[in-house]
């Protein structure tokens, strides 16, 4: 009987100090084209491409890679990639940074449900007036936007770009 | 039996809690969820808080119609096509590590003689050439847009708005629901965050917060996180003989000092930042 006390005693402890260490042992995937790799290198294999709120189980760090498994698959992902608490959910239904082909053509179908509402009540003389310039025609801007939202890059794009300037995990 | 006791106790928690420790310290103080940092991030302190979020529809509608005002407003992109095509590069690759890392950005450097930039809801985010002209090397430019992200991915142009009745009623922006008292609410609103993102500027904690994020964005992205803080600081340099203010960084954000030092503590927390990316050479190239 008199050992309960202490079983209690140690319990709290585990409470105390165990449950903030197994929340860390977890991690989950908050950037957009986290690749797992198979060594603690971006030029080694890709094990698995991951998506932005997998959780991941972490097996330990070296450097700037995290050690981890995801669905039966281990290896390894750049500190940058993660974070400790589960990424918002994306509450806007299919969209993402690419689109859906890998590659950013959703600006341009996206534009085509704005573009109606971009007109509405135009006072382009006080505008113009304001920033010290003659009027232009509305349909100017609506074509500079139109060129602003068309503008592809995508995701091999975007890495070369930071394998060509050693950034992040591409680090020398 | 008292010392028994306790001595029972202590080897249990030896055995338990001191590798919970030592596990618990090998991941960095910004992966803790309960850090003060971490909250910011994800947006549980926000300044304002939203009763309810507005589809990303709606959002971009808004955005879009805001960016037909920036461009009346401070000038046209640039026709240097190669350092537009740059700064896509830069900001969507910040982008990719945002707090907000899912919706399709865009970024555009305008001809203004403004220092500015600034963030239309949805993504769309305006450079000036003047500020492109400040800036230095490719770390400061992925701060600055890292910094407008920010705003986006933490929605602050929409919660300094208090127009919740106006969201209520209206479950999409478009045309169609548009007309009529809509209508006219409709650019009451665009009026309002005009104001706010053109003259006003945004509430001083919300650049606080876009700072922090900025930070935490470019380092996870791999960019030396003091960018955006030299940045400011060559800002402050030049705020004295800076002959447009109207409209511009100064008049738009906190005073810079305040923010300087801000950065300056929170750069503490990248004891590795100077061996980060910082690509003076290939912003020159791209960008000049």
């Amino acid at each position: 009987m008199k050992r309960i006390p202490t079983i209690v005693a140690s319990l709290a402890c585990m409470a105390l100090f165990a449950v903030p260490a197994l929340a860390q042992d977890k991690l989950f995937v908050a950037s957009e084209g986290a690749k797992l790799k198979a060594d603690k290198s971006a030029s080694s294999d890709t094990v698995a491409e991951l998506p932005v709120g997998q959780e991941l189980k972490v097996a330990g760090q070296e450097e700037s890679w995290y050690k981890v498994s995801a669905n039966g698959k281990s290896g390894w992902i750049y500190r940058g990639k993660v974070s400790a608490t589960a990424p918002e959910p994306s509450r806007q239904g299919g969209d993402n940074l690419f689109g859906g082909a890998g590659s950013s053509t959703i600006m341009v179908s996206e534009a085509d449900s704005a573009r109606s509402m971009r007109g509405l009540n135009e006072s382009e003389q006080a505008a113009a007036k304001a920033a010290g310039r003659p009027a232009r025609p509305l349909s100017d801007y609506k074509n500079a936007l139109d060129k602003i939202l068309a503008e592809k890059v995508d995701k091999k794009e975007i890495e070369n770009f930071l394998k060509a300037g050693h950034i992040g995990e591409y680090a020398k | 039996m008292n010392a028994k006791r306790i001595l029972t106790t202590l080897v249990l928690f030896v055995l338990v809690a001191l590798p919970a420790m030592a596990t618990a310290g090998f991941l960095d103080a910004i992966l803790d969820p309960n850090s003060k940092e971490a909250k910011i991030l994800s947006g549980a302190q926000s300044v304002l808080s939203s009763s309810q979020q507005m589809d990303y529809k709606s959002e971009r509608a808004i955005g879009e119609r805001l960016a037909v005002e920036g461009l009346r407003r401070y000038g046209m992109p640039t026709t240097n096509q190669q350092m537009q095509h740059y700064v896509n590069l830069v900001g969507i690759a910040v982008a990719m590590n945002s707090p907000r890392p899912d919706i399709p950005y865009r970024f555009v450097v305008v001809d203004s003689p403004v220092q500015n930039a600034f963030a239309c809801p949805g993504g769309i985010i305006f450079v000036t050439s003047a500020l492109m002209h400040t800036i230095q090397n490719e770390a400061q430019l992925a701060g600055i847009l890292a910094h407008e992200v920010g705003h986006v991915a933490l929605r602050h142009a929409l919660k300094s708005i208090q127009r919740a009745q106006f969201f209520s009623g209206v479950g999409q922006i478009t045309a169609a629901t548009m007309k009529g008292d809509k209508g006219a609410q409709f650019e009451s609103m665009i009026a309002d965050m005009q104001n706010v993102l053109f003259d006003k500027g945004l509430d001083q904690n919300m650049e606080y917060e876009a700072d922090a994020s900025a930070m935490e964005t470019a380092y996870r992205t791999g960019y030396n996180p003091a960018g955006l803080m030299e940045v400011l600081v060559e800002l402050k340099r030049i705020e004295a003989s800076s002959p447009d203010k109207k409209g511009s960084w100064f008049s738009t954000h906190p005073p810079l000092a305040s923010r300087i030092a801000k950065n300056q503590t929170q750069m503490k927390k990248y004891p590795d930042a100077a061996k980060l990316a910082v690509l003076a050479d290939r912003f020159k190239a791209k960008a000049r």
